[in-house]
């Protein structure tokens, strides 16, 4: 089918879905969308997804924004996601609609004016239609992220163009990891940790 | 549960630079022993974990290894006489084996085994040495987990007879020149397409591919007892293989190739046509033959080729002294394992085992090498004497009553252990046939037991499966190809209990799969043996004929 632009969501209102050939109710056709990694049976599968919003800051203001929040809210802190490493979201009928993102670069954003602190070890969770109905605004400026998405067809390119965005709430949990010992030898390129004969500093 | 899954692409992209990452095999040309990047980051960093790698409450390493192999590949397949792919492959693994304990018991066993990674194929030793110093960690943390998992489960079984869990081995040092692939894939290509358009010459072909595979591989080899081995081969394998079904419906497939050991004794393209006519010629006599209808008992002749498939199945596999598993009072795990001293085949035959030798009357052999992939000298080994089992192949974990190593623990390329596996399995008879005799003995026993015919097999399929297997006339000699048959009772008894005669001829098999390896096997004559009718499915025909060819 040939690809076609489908508007998804407007004004915050699910209008359509992404369609392969395979109809579901009330959706009979095809709107270009069927996809898969070779050797598998396409399905409906995201393209370029793109963001846009009617709410807009400036991106130099968001930060102001959310420390106004956090202060509103009468907490320490808020965070501010930098970047993140990927997430899934649990599609099927049998399993709770629950997504998960696992973040990379965190920092706490105080309210009190100290500066901004790196953290680790959290990841984002939620339910995607109380999570995004948190947005309180946008920034202006749109990013662009190029990937594989992996679904029921295989791993696709996909994607995804979306600005900025402040949320009044979302929900973090502790990251499992493992109690794993560091390695025992040095790296063998830590020379700091060798005198010449390669035997270890006193 | 498919969870809809996001990735970031550079991840996914690493991982295919991984897998489709090559460079040309210009770096495999005379590096000296010292220099040699590789060995260099090798010996450094087994230096570093040998003095210093020790874990609160667990014992230091008694011993470490290290094997790298570095493959460079050249894959292609064509079939109906178009390309259907060719991929060109360079990359490099490790493996670490980081033992605790002592020879008497140690952590080889699970996850005590080694542990196995990616290494970088380009030569900057201190990227190598990274490696070598990550996979030790894992190693030596996985082989203390190994030890107490081992010690626990020792607890809870009776062992009659303990054998020692390594065997002490002399250090070698050994540096061989390293192995290129160095050759033009062109004019392979096209051999390959041009003998899959082969199909166009019988209609009724249903599959017809040919497929290649050039390889050099580099072995690296060091262990804390001071063990230094560097060894390099080629091994090259073109083939072709086709099938059919016969009017009832029974599918019948062929196989054919060569597997050899240098580029030069690889075939013109008019002896690998040749070679593929006849295979589909044979594809039609066989779809065109009678399917066998009575049960028969009684003498069969196998040919050389046959004969050698028989051997490697009955007993190459069972003269290895691979050590049972935990708790187990057998000797090894094959047939042969309480054969020890025992007649395991007629008197008139011996087998060696002889890796020493990289040809056998001017035939090259696959499973030549100079020293084995634990670092032990290769050994010929006298296997089978008179008939009666005298020794197993052996790498350095001990079986009982063989304490020790003789050269044969071999390594699949590219992840594999070493295990003990057949090198060349040579098989003699002390009282050998003139081959043109063989059908003579063959009709006059079908004669004294008055058959109207009996069998002779000159190839099989898989599984101990006669492809082609002829009826013999008692009368005049005459052979007819009949098809859809099996052996009742081919085994380790029927070696030992019903063959009769050996011939002088012989066939040198050489089987590159897996472990590289060959068996030298004369023709062999059995007083009697169970064909019957294959218990095989019969697959509807095509629906319609293939496509035609004139348009």
């Amino acid at each position: 089918m040939p690809a076609t632009r489908v508007d998804v969501i407007t004004n915050g209102v699910l209008k359509n879905f992404l369609m392969s050939r395979m109809p579901i109710k009330n959706f009979a056709q095809s709107n270009g969308h069927g996809r898969a990694q070779p050797g598998l049976m396409p399905t409906g599968r995201q393209g370029n997804l793109i963001v846009s919003s009617t709410l807009t800051v400036k991106d130099s203001e968001l930060r102001q924004k959310l420390i106004d929040e956090v202060k509103k809210q009468g907490k320490p802190y808020g965070l501010y996601f930098e970047d993140i490493q990927g997430g899934f979201t649990l599609t099927q009928r049998s399993m709770p609609q629950a997504f998960q993102v696992l973040p990379v670069l965190v920092w706490r954003v105080y309210a009190d004016g100290r500066p901004d602190e790196l953290v680790r070890g959290i990841d984002i969770v939620g339910t995607p239609l109380a999570a995004l109905n948190r947005i309180l605004v946008t920034g202006d400026k749109v990013e662009i992220f190029n990937g594989i998405c992996g679904a029921e067809s295989g791993q696709v390119p996909v994607a995804a163009a979306a600005p900025a965005m402040l949320f009044s709430e979302i929900e973090v949990q502790k990251r499992a990891h493992s109690l794993n010992r560091p390695p025992i030898l040095p790296s063998p390129a830590d020379k700091d940790n060798e005198d010449k004969n390669g035997k270890p500093k006193p | 549960m498919k969870p809809a899954l996001l990735l970031i692409g550079r991840r996914i992209l690493l991982g295919l630079a991984i897998v489709a990452s090559f460079l040309p095999a210009a770096f495999a040309q005379k590096a000296v022993v010292s220099d040699d990047p590789v060995l260099v980051a090798m010996r450094a960093e087994l230096e570093r974990s040998k003095s210093r790698l020790k874990m609160d409450q667990v014992a230091a390493p008694y011993y470490i290894e290290y094997r790298v192999f570095d493959v460079d590949q050249f894959g292609a397949e064509a079939a109906f006489g178009a390309l259907r792919g060719d991929v060109r492959t360079r990359f490099r693994f490790l493996r670490v084996v980081v033992r605790i304990g002592d020879y008497k018991q140690d952590s080889y066993f699970g996850q005590g085994q080694g542990t196995l990674d990616f290494m970088p194929v380009d030569n900057d030793s201190l990227a190598l040495q990274h490696q070598l110093w990550l996979a030790t960690d894992r190693a030596y943390k996985a082989a203390a987990e190994a030890l107490t998992a081992k010690q626990a489960q020792l607890k809870q079984l009776t062992v009659d007879q303990p054998v020692d869990d390594f065997a002490p081995a002399d250090p070698v040092q050994s540096i061989g020149p390293l192995a290129s692939l160095d050759i033009d894939p062109e004019p392979w290509k096209k051999m390959l397409q041009d003998v899959s358009a082969l199909y166009k010459n019988d209609p009724a072909v249903e599959n017809f591919e040919s497929n290649l595979s050039f390889q050099a591989a580099n072995r690296y080899f060091v262990n804390s007892e001071g063990t230094v081995v560097r060894s390099g081969e080629t091994l090259y394998t073109i083939s072709v293989a086709g099938s059919t079904q016969a009017a009832d419906g029974m599918r019948l497939a062929r196989d054919s190739g060569y597997a050899v050991a240098s580029a030069k004794e690889l075939p013109s393209a008019a002896d690998f046509t040749k070679r593929a006519t006849k295979m589909l010629n044979t594809l039609k006599e066989l779809r065109d033959a009678p399917v066998i209808d009575e049960e028969y008992r009684g003498p069969v002749l196998f040919s050389a080729d046959a004969s050698a498939t028989i051997f490697a199945d009955l007993v190459g596999e069972n003269v290895l002294g691979r050590k049972p598993e935990l708790g187990k009072n057998s000797r090894t795990t094959g047939t042969f394992a309480a054969s020890y001293k025992s007649r395991v085949l007629p008197d008139f035959l011996s087998v060696v085992a002889d890796p020493t030798i990289s040809t056998y009357a001017g035939e090259s052999l696959l499973g030549h090498y100079e020293i084995d992939d634990e670092g032990v000298p290769a050994q010929k080994v006298s296997l089978i004497e008179n008939g009666s089992l005298v020794n197993y192949l052996m790498g350095r974990a001990p079986i009982r009553d063989f304490p020790k190593s003789n050269g044969h623990a071999r390594a699949q390329v590219p992840t594999g252990n070493p295990m003990p596996h057949n090198s060349n399995l040579i098989v003699s008879s002390s009282h050998p046939t003139p081959k043109a005799e063989m059908k003579k003995k063959l009709t006059d026993l079908c004669q004294q037991r008055n058959l109207p015919f009996c069998f002779y097999v000159e190839t099989f399929g898989g599984n101990l499966t006669p492809r082609l297997l002829y009826k013999v006339w008692t009368n005049n000699g005459h052979e007819e190809l009949v098809r859809g048959a099996a052996f009742g009772d081919l085994d380790t008894r029927a070696l030992r209990n019903d063959l009769v005669a050996a011939g002088d001829d012989f066939r040198v098999s050489n089987h590159p799969q897996n472990i590289p390896h060959s068996i030298v096997a004369p023709s062999i004559l059995f007083d009697e043996l169970e064909v019957k009718r294959a218990n095989q499915n019969k697959e509807k025909l095509p629906e319609y004929p293939a496509p035609s060819l004139s348009n």
